[in-house]
């Protein structure tokens, strides 16, 4: 009987050791599968607020286009509205009018999308604003954006 | 709460076992939780996506057409009519937008926009002789004389002339614009010639027609007809009644002809520039539309 001693203090930590493990590994992998949907789910509410932004800059070009071949005095003014957060995560829009592209990343910058357009008068500018409601304007030569 | 531990409690000494189990459990519960919130914001995306996208711009452009399409529409009307009376056809100008505004407006306001519109015309006379005779005035025999006076812009100015009643070039009809242009008609005995001093065109239709806007005799590009005149001018014919036939001209400015010294004509409204405002809660455009008034006929 001397010997089952040790064969129970080895079974109890065997036990432990083999718990540890699976537990562990089942948090990481959960953790990881988390981490990765967070990101796919940031990555497609920016492309949607992307193309929602290209649309209303798209809009803001047409009054522009149609304004400007009336001749007269032109006053162009679009509010831009989409979530302040995407997945979670403050995020920041670049528009650059000369290659056409709105650029959406997140701050902690893990995820960054780009949406193309197309317009015709937006400024070649690089013009950043917060993420969330923001004002497309016309400033007498070009569409710029800019926060409220 | 369950007692985990129940099942892996071999002998007392293994009481507190399951504590481990418990806990990872309860993690691994919370972020399957947060997983679900997760996937459930990438449908809300999803959907929002496939969401028909705000067309607020749209509605701005829909209101600009509609205004220019009305207004051009409501000055065309009055100006078909046959207006003696220019404040009566300002009047009914100005009521028509007002009620066009009107509507339009009790439109936009149920949606939560206000879009408004100004009109700010220019007034301007038709005046033309419809049956063939010389150009002097009517109720009187002068042969030279100013037909419009401080003319702002003309967009009509035609005539029609017949070959038996003009002249040789000693002796021709002429029709001065402003200080530099001075065109002369007469006929060769074969031609009716239009001519400006430096160039000339001819043609054998008779009656000929002459076209002073769009710089045509008888349908036909003349050079001599290519006139500018730096605005105010005035309009004369010299040695009318060494012409017959029909003419007729719009002008802008009510006051540049007087309606007496015309055998018929007509206010119109010549032109008009509208100011177009839409303001909605995302949109707020203004534009100013240029709408050239319609010929009376």
């Amino acid at each position: 009987m001397t010997d089952r001693a040790v064969s129970v203090s080895v079974d109890y930590s065997m036990t432990l050791i083999i718990a540890t493990l699976i537990i562990g590994g089942l948090l990481m992998a959960a953790g990881g599968l988390m981490e990765s949907q967070a990101q796919l789910a940031k990555q497609d509410e920016l492309e949607v607020i992307g193309q929602h932004v290209a649309d209303d800059l798209m809009g803001a070009d047409k009054l522009v286009t149609v304004a400007e071949a009336d001749g007269g005095p032109i006053e162009v003014a679009v509010t831009s509205r989409s979530p302040a957060r995407a997945g979670g995560s403050s995020y920041l829009v670049a528009v650059d009018g000369t290659n056409e592209t709105i650029t959406l990343w997140t701050v902690d910058e893990d995820v960054e999308v780009q949406v193309l357009f197309d317009a015709q008068h937006v400024k070649a500018d690089n013009m950043t604003v917060t993420g969330g409601t923001f004002e497309i304007r016309y400033d007498g030569s070009g569409l710029v954006v800019s926060e409220p | 709460m369950a007692d985990v531990g129940a099942r892996f409690r071999m002998s007392a000494n293994d009481r507190d076992r399951g504590q481990l189990l418990l806990v990872a459990g309860l993690t691994i519960a919370v972020i399957l939780v947060a997983l679900v919130l997760l996937l459930n914001t990438v449908i809300y995306t999803e959907n929002v996506a496939t969401r028909g996208l705000d067309t607020e711009t749209d509605d701005a452009l829909q209101y600009r057409a509609t205004v220019v399409d009305s207004v051009e529409e409501i000055i065309a009307q009055e100006n078909r009519r046959s207006n003696a009376n220019y404040g009566t056809l300002e009047d009914n100008v100005t009521n028509g937008t007002a009620l066009l505004h009107e509507s339009l407006n009790q439109r936009h306001l149920e949606r939560g926009a206000i879009a408004d519109l100004s009109l700010d015309h220019r007034g301007g006379i038709h005046a033309w002789q419809e049956s063939s005779s010389d150009f002097t005035p009517s109720g009187s025999s002068d042969a030279n004389w100013t037909v419009a006076t401080g003319i702002d812009d003309v967009k009509r100015f035609n005539m029609t002339v017949e070959r038996s009643s003009l002249r040789s070039l000693s002796e021709a009809f002429t029709i001065d614009i402003g200080v530099s242009t001075s065109i002369q008609i007469y006929e060769n005995g074969t031609h009716i010639i239009v001519d400006d001093g430096s160039d000339s065109c001819a043609t054998t239709t008779d009656p000929a027609t002459i076209d002073l806007i769009n710089h045509t005799l008888d349908g036909g590009d003349c050079p001599a007809l290519n006139w500018s005149e730096s605005p105010p001018y005035d309009v004369d014919f010299v040695l009318a009644n060494h012409t017959a036939g029909t003419y007729a001209m719009t002008v802008s400015d009510q006051t540049s002809i007087t309606p007496s010294d015309v055998p018929n004509y007509t206010y119109v409204i010549y032109d008009a520039d509208v100011e177009i405002t839409y303001q909605s809660r995302d949109v707020d455009y203004q534009t100013t539309v240029h709408v050239e008034g319609a010929e009376p006929r």
